[in-house]
């Protein structure tokens, strides 16, 4: 009954979240009623399954009786897709536009401690509206162009999407974390002695400061050796289980316990030495402290992402489960 | 959209059904039924509906008060079955009788023209 599980899932994806698994229920107990009696007592073949999916039509058609309020600025089709671009967009590219602005105030000949929480707050602002703005836009658009009628009338079982992995993970989220992690560890190894010693680069710096070594070198090099398990468990079962969820759950709560308590602890994180480089090669000597508050700012928002993953983890697996 | 008169015709009775169907479904459902049984009983009376209209359809009435529902799930296979709540009831018995009206006027109206 794959057919079948298919074409009630195409339909329920196109439905409200709450709708979704209760006329699953009463969908797939109505179409094996069909489709029995069409077997007349027999076990039915896939032919005749295939039959009464073309007789109920596009399951888009079904699902837009379906709905009981068809006005929505984004169908619920798109719905997930909506959200999930907009969170990459709000943990990525704000940071990212932000950061930069930030880094021209820190620039600037005479800026204040005012000045540069007034371009924070303005600019995340800013960017924030015009973000979910021209997203929405996009979406609102290319979602009146797919509305043309025209593949309604040779719609036929042959083309319903297959079911998706129960709880199906990202796996672009997972490859981010794991070069996240990659790029953690090379950086911790870095700052071995031996190490460095042995690599004995000239103008490269160690990236974090002096004071990091060893124990918190250490603990971010394990936290990071961790994170990779973590993402390479929940790539290799693909879902959100009891043993990805715990995994990722677990492993986030020590990386937020290890991060907040770096930066109560541990000041400056990263090596002057970089934020100095980086300062001259700007033309700005005077900016490195600016730059090292940014380096700050910049494990607030891993912090805000270990957050994240955990609720969505929870989230996910929770809902998985009810299926 | 065709202009031929045929064409006409079969829009004009497709509207009719329309505007019967739930009616007809309502009086169906003074007993409680499945949806497929439902769908079955109103074929051989001769009111065909398709399966992916009437499905949504009794949702939709349920959610409107006028129809009640249960999960039947001691058989072989679980069953949602709809009946009248006793709002519907109420509603159906309005509909009927004002069914009556327009029915006995259409057929007054019919009846006095000459062709």
């Amino acid at each position: 009954m794959k057919l079948l599980d298919r074409y009630v899932h195409d339909v329920t994806r196109r439905l409200p979240e709450k709708q979704r698994k209760d006329v699953a229920l009463e969908l797939t107990a109505e179409i094996s009623e069909m489709v029995d009696a069409q077997a007349k007592g027999k076990s039915p073949t896939k032919k005749q399954v295939y039959d009464v999916l073309t007789q109920l039509g596009n399951p888009s058609r079904l699902a837009e009786r379906y709905r009981d309020n068809p006005r929505y600025l984004i169908s619920p089709e798109y719905y997930e897709l909506y959200i999930s671009l907009l969170k990459l967009m709000c943990l990525i590219i704000i940071p990212l536009i932000v950061f930069i602005a930030w880094m021209s105030q820190v620039m600037s000949v005479n800026h204040t401690v005012l000045s540069l929480m007034g371009v924070l707050i303005g600019v995340t602002l800013e960017a924030t509206v015009h973000v979910v703005f021209w997203s929405t836009l996009s979406f609102v658009v290319v979602q009146k162009l797919n509305k043309l009628p025209a593949e309604d009338e040779d719609w036929t079982p042959d083309d319903l999407p297959e079911l998706p992995a129960a709880s199906a993970i990202s796996r672009s989220d997972s490859y981010m974390a794991i070069v996240w992690s990659v790029f953690a560890i090379i950086a911790t190894l870095y700052q071995v002695p031996v190490v460095y010693d042995f690599l004995s680069p000239d103008d490269v710096p160690q990236f974090f400061a002096p004071g990091m070594w060893p124990g918190w070198t250490l603990g971010l090099f394990v936290i990071s050796i961790l994170g990779l398990i973590a993402e390479l468990i929940k790539l290799r079962v693909g879902g959100w289980n009891k043993l990805t969820t715990t995994a990722i759950v677990v492993l986030n709560s020590l990386a937020i316990v290890f991060f907040l308590s770096a930066l109560y602890f541990v000041y400056p994180i990263a090596n002057p030495e970089i934020s100095k480089i980086i300062a001259e090669s700007l033309d700005r000597p005077n900016a490195a402290q600016s730059i090292q508050i940014g380096i700050q700012i910049f494990v607030y928002v891993i912090v805000a992402l270990n957050v994240w993953e955990i609720s969505e983890a929870i989230i996910k697996y929770r809902k998985g489960g009810k299926r | 959209m065709s202009n031929s008169p045929d064409d006409f015709f079969t829009n004009q009775i497709l509207e009719m059904r329309r505007g019967t169907i739930v009616l007809a479904i309502l009086s169906q459902l003074t007993t409680a039924r499945y949806g497929y049984g439902l769908l079955q009983q109103l074929e051989s009376a001769r009111i065909p509906i398709d399966a992916g209209t009437l499905y949504p359809l009794l949702r939709r009435l349920e959610k409107h008060g006028v129809l009640e529902s249960e999960w039947e799930t001691s058989e072989s296979r679980p069953r949602k079955y709809y009946r009248l709540s006793s709002d519907g009831e109420k509603l159906y018995r309005r509909l009927v009788e004002e069914w009556g009206v327009m029915n006995a006027t259409i057929i007054q109206m019919t009846k006095e023209s000459d062709i």
